[in-house]
């Protein structure tokens, strides 16, 4: 704009219409006055519409990759995308709570049956796929439904905003579209590395578990969930951790409570490691420590592990790796991988700072195992 | 099409430069505003390039590369390369090629591709 009214100035000049010039900047200005709101608006508008042509494209490409990877692994050859389509808007309607007694165990309830419906549909997509592919494939069709999830509400948000011209509504939209975007488009490289079976930087929690383990009998406990007795510092670690190669988050909270109640209440401390959300400004893969349990979700595992460390008073630490949102659903990064023997030479810090020799320590690796075996 | 755009405008406003530099010798009045007009075209050329050049920049730092690290645990032999399909942490990969020991997967991370240029 600015430069088009530089080739106007230039040839104004040139043909003396200084009168006319004046008259149009008296009378833009009169225009930005009156109009200047409705102007910002449109261009907010325009703004917007950019950026939900590019939410369509990256949520269309994030579909096209998923029917391919369907296709490839479950060896299907009849059309996915219809019975796909349903699967990206699937829902799930968290329990009322108005009378918060008990919601925890409704939540899970639910989070369990949708689970089991995601994986025998997308089982039912892909019938030739073996149980670490289904993992994959389950989380590439969530990623799917997110960016489509996201697209969705963008799309609905921009439609009211143009319907009811309202300056608000649209800047509200405009205010947080940066950071929609960035997650956007930290989805779309999650969804490559789903399809691929690549390690996510969620991972580095399983890695650390998966490093600890290496090398030592595993057994599989409460759902998705594998556990190893290894010796470290003197003291007897249940390392733990989901499930992998295949994406899998698993349940802690189920396993850490089936450990505790097993030693009736005999553990020494419950140490938790997990990737976190750093702050601006700090550097990637940086490690801190703290008290409580790092876990992320919608809060049952967290509710869990808090009530039977209460139950029989157990210490809970933890231990997180700094990265950022995009950096946590996106192929894991060489900053966060080579954290994880750092995590380690914490870990033995701690427990022999925290614990006697022949205690029973807890290490919980939380996260995204995928592309990480045990 | 926009670099062209741009670099046509940097162009135009370069001989306005001149073009006021000459007639202000031969003492014209409009040099002063050619003048004004050429640093204008300028500012703007080069601000259009740097928007550009920092997009550019911005998604050459999204592309990313996976590379599989392989280590033996009886001799620590290590090896790089590509990430293939298949691939996981700790996975267990046949006979080390020096010593005949494990060979396994002991990392799997990403990093940027870094080309030249721009």
């Amino acid at each position: 704009m600015a430069t088009f009214l530089f080739l106007f100035n230039s040839w104004a000049s040139d043909s003396s219409m200084g009168t006319l010039i004046s008259t149009l900047m008296y009378l833009s200005f009169i225009l930005f006055i009156l109009f200047g709101q409705k102007i910002q608006l449109w261009t907010m508008l325009w703004n917007m519409s950019g950026a939900l042509k590019k939410l369509e494209f990256m949520s269309s490409e994030a579909k096209a990759l998923t029917v391919k990877t369907l296709k490839e692994i479950g060896r299907s050859k009849e059309d996915l995308t219809p019975r796909l389509n349903v699967l990206l808007e699937h829902f799930l309607i968290s329990p009322v709570d108005m009378d918060p007694a008990g919601i925890v165990w409704k939540f899970d309830h639910l989070l369990d049956v949708r689970d089991s419906k995601f994986k025998d549909d997308v089982r039912m997509l892909a019938p030739e796929a073996d149980e670490v592919q289904i993992n994959n494939l389950e989380n590439l069709v969530e990623g799917a439904l997110a960016l489509n999830t996201i697209y969705r509400v963008v799309r609905h948000f921009y439609l009211l905003g143009r319907k009811t011209q309202s300056f608000y509504l649209i800047l509200q939209l405009q205010m947080i579209l940066p950071l929609v975007m960035q997650e956007a488009e930290a989805l779309v490289g999650a969804t490559k590395a789903f399809a691929l079976g690549q390690p996510i930087g969620d991972g580095i929690g399983p890695l650390v578990a998966s490093k600890l383990m290496r090398n030592s009998e595993k057994r599989k406990v409460e759902k998705d969930i594998v556990v190893s007795e290894v010796e470290l510092e003197g003291r007897r670690v249940l390392a733990l951790k989901a499930e992998g190669p295949g994406g899998n988050v698993g349940k802690p909270g189920d396993a850490i409570r089936q450990l505790i109640e097993e030693r009736n209440g005999q553990i020494s401390m419950v140490l938790m490691i997990d990737a976190a959300v750093k702050f601006e400004g700090e550097k990637t893969g940086d490690i801190s420590e703290g008290i409580g349990a790092a876990i992320g979700g919608v809060g049952t595992e967290r509710f869990k592990i808090e009530e039977e460390v209460s139950k029989f008073k157990i210490p809970l630490h933890a231990l997180i790796v700094k990265e950022s949102i995009q950096e946590a659903i996106m192929p894991m990064r060489k900053e966060i991988a080579e954290a994880a023997d750092r995590v380690i030479s914490r870990i033995k810090t701690i427990i022999k700072e925290r614990t006697r020799e022949a205690d029973t320590v807890i290490v919980a690796g939380i996260g995204n195992t995928i592309g990480i075996g045990q | 099409m926009a670099l062209m755009f741009s670099l046509a405008i940097l162009a135009y406003s370069a001989w306005l430069i001149y073009g006021a530099a000459s007639s202000y010798d031969e003492g014209k009045a409009e040099s002063l505003y050619n003048l004004a007009l050429g640093v204008m075209g300028v500012l703007l050329a080069v601000s259009s390039l740097t928007t550009m050049r920092r997009r550019i920049q911005a998604v050459r730092a999204q592309s990313i590369r996976t590379l599989t690290v392989e280590l033996c645990e009886k001799c620590g032999f290590k090896s790089v390369r590509e990430f293939k399909v298949g691939d996981y942490v700790h996975k267990r990969l046949g006979p080390c090629r020096q010593c005949n020991g494990d060979l396994l997967i002991d990392m799997i991370y990403s990093e940027p591709l870094r080309r030249e240029g721009f």
